[in-house]
């Protein structure tokens, strides 16, 4: 069934079956969750904002909120300062990790498409620069002779 | 102890020194470019890089200890340099000064008097000789020592030591530009009027200057972590469409490689950029800091210019 919604979102199932999907969304609450959560990793990948900040911290308070609650779990050793760590908090941490995972994932997602745009056009240089350069420089007198007078 | 004996001594001494002086492979390139600006000399080269290419008739004279020459572009449009001393000027066809810029390293006058920076930065090693426009020439193969600069390769004429060709390649040997002569005769007698034409240089110029060349008292930047052996050789410096702005160009060389770093004001409505480009063998860095648009031109890999662009602090 997972396969099935991964490939509506990549657009690689046909009419019929996204009409099967979609009724059997309303029947199961199973399908609708993973539909939910396929929606919000495409909507990541097509880097809309789909985690807006506050929202993604209050899911995860409310994560939190939902587990048990182990007071005094990390206990000091009497004999050193070794800290020993419950096994009751490894579901809290469990669910903390995931959730960072995601959340890094998404941030990932940005800072990778803000490093593409780090390739300009030939256009983005003003001719004139280049012009200044090779009038100054150049050691073939090509470009100093052709070059437009920069301080022009 | 005889005089003979002393006389000895001292040829023990002196001969192992003279014979180290003989074999510092170095010096041929000193001697080069002391030949580029001693000798008298008439030729045609060819220059190629990136898509363009072009033939140039040259004439080259030291008279009185003053350098002077002129090069006419054979292809294209008909205009000249002029070279006097250390100043190099362009001409229109009508003899109409178009521009000037300070030193001469054009072609073949590419080597710096000083080569202990390129010993720094470059890996000195001898090819083969062949023949370029007629006369023998040995190769001098300049090899950088790092990712910063390319590499140079220069044939050198066997008897007088002039430059006959020049190619640089990249790091995957790859031809970025060459000029090399077609033609060369040397000894000529020229005289003084060829070179000096009946224009007033200073009045001309004057009028179409914009630059300003005072003395930039406040460099309000700092510069941290440039490529090795890169040092600031010129700064110019030019009014922002006539506002109270200037805009900067330091100019950095190791000695054979060359790199422009522009800060420039930016006006409102400017969008700054940001990255590199290549344009054809010119690469180009940009970066934006505290209103100032900078960018780093050069014929030099793009790491040089990253660091180049990387380096400005305020």
């Amino acid at each position: 069934m997972n396969e099935k919604i991964s490939s509506l979102f990549d657009s690689e199932i046909n009419n019929k079956e996204v009409d099967t999907l979609l009724s059997k969304k309303n029947k199961m609450s199973g399908v609708r969750s993973s539909l939910s959560e396929y929606q919000m990793i495409s909507d990541a990948l097509k880097k809309k904002t789909v985690l807006p900040k506050n929202n993604l911290t209050d899911k995860i308070m409310s994560v939190i909120d939902k587990e048990p609650t182990q007071m005094g779990g990390i206990v000091k050793a009497n004999s050193s300062n070794t800290a020993v760590v419950s096994f009751e908090i490894w579901p809290v941490l469990g669910s903390l990790a995931v959730l960072v995972v995601i959340a890094s994932t998404a941030f990932n997602i940005e800072v990778n498409s803000a490093s593409t745009s780090q390739f300009l056009a030939k256009e983005d240089i003003p001719q004139e620069i280049i012009n200044a350069h090779h009038a100054a420089t150049a050691n073939n007198m090509n470009y100093f002779i052709q070059v437009s007078d920069p301080a022009k | 102890m005889t005089l003979f004996k002393k006389l000895l001594t001292l040829l023990l001494i002196v001969l192992p020194l003279a014979s180290i002086a003989m074999d510092d492979p170095w010096v041929i390139l000193e001697d080069s470019a002391k030949a580029s600006h001693e000798l008298n000399y008439e030729g045609v080269f060819h220059s190629q890089s990136s898509a363009d290419t072009n033939s140039t008739h040259v004439i080259h004279a030291n008279i009185n200890n003053k350098e002077y020459c002129l090069l006419k572009m054979l292809d294209g449009a008909p205009n000249e340099v002029f070279c006097a001393g250390d100043m190099v000027y362009v001409t229109s066809q009508d003899g109409l000064l178009i521009k000037k810029r300070k030193n001469q390293f054009l072609f073949p006058s590419v080597l710096p008097s000083d080569i202990n920076n390129l010993k720094k930065n470059y890996q000195l090693s001898f090819g083969e000789k062949k023949r370029i426009a007629d006369r023998m020439a040995q190769l001098v193969m300049l090899t950088a020592k790092d990712n910063f600069r390319f590499n140079y390769h220069i044939w050198i004429d066997d008897k007088n030591f002039l430059p006959l060709k020049l190619v640089v390649t990249d790091n995957k040997n790859k031809t970025i530009e060459q000029s090399t002569f077609t033609t060369i005769a040397f000894n000529k007698e020229f005289k003084k009027d060829i070179f000096e034409k009946n224009i007033n240089l200073s009045t001309i110029y004057a009028n179409k200057n914009k630059f300003v060349e005072n003395y930039v008292s406040n460099k309000f930047w700092n510069l941290k972590d440039l490529p090795s052996g890169f040092r600031e050789v010129d700064l110019i410096s030019r009014r922002v469409g006539g506002l109270n702005l200037l805009d900067y160009q330091l100019i950095f060389s190791d000695g054979l490689a060359y790199v422009s770093l522009f800060i420039r004001p930016i006006s409102m409505g400017t969008e700054p950029k940001e990255g590199t480009v290549t344009i054809g063998a010119t690469n180009i860095s940009a970066r934006y800091q505290d209103g100032y648009q900078i960018m780093s031109v050069g014929v030099v890999p793009t790491e040089t210019v990253n660091t180049f662009s990387g380096a400005i602090e305020f």
